[in-house]
């Protein structure tokens, strides 16, 4: 059976300048879309490999500083900038790319969305384990 | 008639089909209203395939009240803040009188659209004798024209005389209905064929592109219309409308072109080389990104005490080009960020809700500000909501914001926050 967190990302990567998302942690990408990277917009997979070793020193950072309350962080390189929404108190973090020329304040809405409603999955899976 | 008998309710749906996004929000309307006196209904842009499916389904359930509505940049209820997705709103009172009304090609005559639209709710709202008057606007807003064929561009480099740019500003008018929304006129036109009227209204737009916006009107899908609602009631309503910006000290005087929203020169020199040196801005800052940081740094000009800012739309040589008229030749550099936002509703809330919180209310909210708050528009949300507690209300996003209470305010500007609520 699907994730339920794969519903959402799919949801998310509907949106036209969402090119990329994902949940993911240092060194593992937790849950991708049902596609995989193939739901990935086509222009992204120029730039994929660099933007994941990117990717990898930015978690470096969110596990450091996490449990400090570092909520979000991202970074710019080329064209396409990488936002990082960190789950509370976790190493995880939702993932999007996006292109520079995006209107970020809108996507951040629908980041928070998606981040929002990930976290209640986590939470209701996290109880149904106890 | 007693306070329980009005009913009103703010609804979302998620879904992307628009069949489905019709049977929800005809459910959840059902399920609390039985005969609403109207509804609004907004969508983001991302529906544009979808719409006709979404009025058809909405209009099949409820063929009897007046629908109108369109195309905003993101909205905001009770339930949560979104850039994606639908909204209806919907009031069942029984001391209530509607009308709705639609002016076309509002780029092309803004004034005849104006009068088309006034017309049509005079005929079936001046009977009624209720004393609260309250009109909602929705206007189509800009829509970025391709100029010099080179595609949807905000910042053109080339070297173009602002009396040829005046040009193709105007031909755009006329030939493609695109270009800035004209809202200012057309605000000024309704309040004054409608001058008893309290107006708030906005500006249709997109995902914050400018390429395209739509209205609705029952089942019909419009663009560059001017679409209403009228409403006379017994019910007291309230207005408040403040600035989410402040002036600075970087005061000018600006030489405008025919067109009275281009800027050709400021303080004598080339008005966007000028600008930058003002705000200290590097020649690298003049790109495509340029309405992102423009935000933040909106052109003000005042009238009769009132502060208006203008986000400005694009650069096209040494000519700045803004989204409305401006009235003065006397500006200002204002300056925005996310406490005076913060700031300002509050302000907004404390004005509306001195007597409790109201029955229900709608709030225009600038799209430049919502993209400066991206995630902290949930901040906005928190406030309102604490203030409502457990009232209904709904804020749209829109590209350009109307108020007008007669005889005080008449005023079409970004970067303000308009509210009206229902107590």
């Amino acid at each position: 059976m699907q994730d339920p967190i794969a519903y959402v990302l799919d949801d998310l990567l509907k949106l036209d300048d969402i090119l990329a998302c994902m949940v993911a942690r240092q060194d593992m990408i937790s849950v991708m879309p049902s596609d995989g990277t193939d739901g990935f917009k086509p222009e992204i997979h120029n730039i994929w490999d660099i933007i994941h070793r990117a990717m990898g020193d930015v978690f470096t950072v969110i596990r450091e500083y996490s449990q400090a309350g570092l909520g979000e962080m991202d970074f710019r390189l080329q064209d396409y900038e990488a936002l990082f929404y960190v789950f509370p108190d976790t190493e995880n973090a939702l993932v999007a790319i996006i292109p520079t020329l995006a209107n970020k304040g809108l996507l951040e809405v629908e980041m928070e969305n998606a981040r929002r409603e990930i976290l209640k999955i986590m939470e209701a899976q996290q109880t149904a384990q106890m | 008639m007693n306070d329980l008998e009005f009913k009103a309710i703010v609804e979302v749906s998620r879904k992307w089909d628009g069949e489905e996004v019709a049977r929800e929000l005809s459910d959840k309307i059902k399920n609390k209203i039985a005969s609403p006196k109207f509804i609004l209904l907004f969508t983001t842009i991302h529906y544009e395939k979808e719409f006709e499916k979404i009025l058809n389904g909405i209009k099949n359930d409820f063929p009897e009240p007046p629908l109108i509505g369109g195309t905003v940049a993101g909205f905001m209820t009770q339930e949560g803040c979104y850039t994606r997705g639908v909204t209806a709103l919907a009031v069942e009172y029984e001391n209530m009188d509607v009308a709705i009304g639609i002016g076309h090609n509002t780029k092309k005559n803004p004034l005849n659209a104006s009068v088309e639209c006034s017309d049509m709710l005079k005929k079936e709202i001046d009977g009624s004798n209720f004393s609260n008057k309250f009109l909602f606007v929705l206007t189509s807003g800009t829509i970025v024209p391709s100029l010099l064929g080179t595609g949807v561009k905000r910042v053109y480099k080339t070297k173009i005389p602002s009396s040829m740019l005046s040009r193709l500003l105007k031909t755009s008018f006329q030939t493609s209905q695109k270009g800035v929304g004209r809202e200012d006129i057309i605000l000024e036109e309704i309040s004054k064929q409608m001058p008893e009227f309290n107006i708030i209204g906005g500006s249709s737009i997109d995902d914050n592109n400018m390429e395209k916006n739509y209205q609705f009107f029952n089942n019909n899908i419009y663009t560059n219309t001017v679409i209403c609602l009228a409403i006379k009631t017994d019910k007291e309503l309230l207005f408040d409308s403040q600035v989410a910006v402040e002036k600075t000290d970087k005061v000018f005087e600006a030489q405008l072109s025919g067109e009275k929203y281009i800027i050709k020169k400021i303080d004598n020199n080339p008005a966007t080389k000028t600008f930058f040196e003002y705000l200290n801005w590097p020649d690298s800052f003049m790109d495509e990104k340029l309405h992102r940081r423009t935000f933040f740094y909106p052109i003000l000009f005042e009238e009769q005490g009132e502060i208006f800012p203008e986000v400005i739309g694009g650069l096209i040589g040494n000519n700045i080009v803004c989204g409305f008229n401006l009235k003065s030749n006397n500006l200002c550099i204002g300056r925005s960020s996310k406490g005076i936002l913060i700031n300002a509703i509050k302000q907004e809330l404390d004005n509306i809700t001195k007597r409790g919180p109201p029955k229900i209310g709608i709030v225009i909210y600038c799209s430049a500000l919502l993209e400066t708050l991206g995630r902290d528009f949930y901040k906005v949300q928190e406030s309102i909501k604490e203030s409502y507690q457990n009232s209904p209300f709904l804020l749209i996003a829109t590209g350009g914001e109307d108020f007008c209470v007669p005889n005080k305010i008449l005023k079409h500007s970004n970067e303000t926050i308009n509210m009206a609520a229902f107590i």
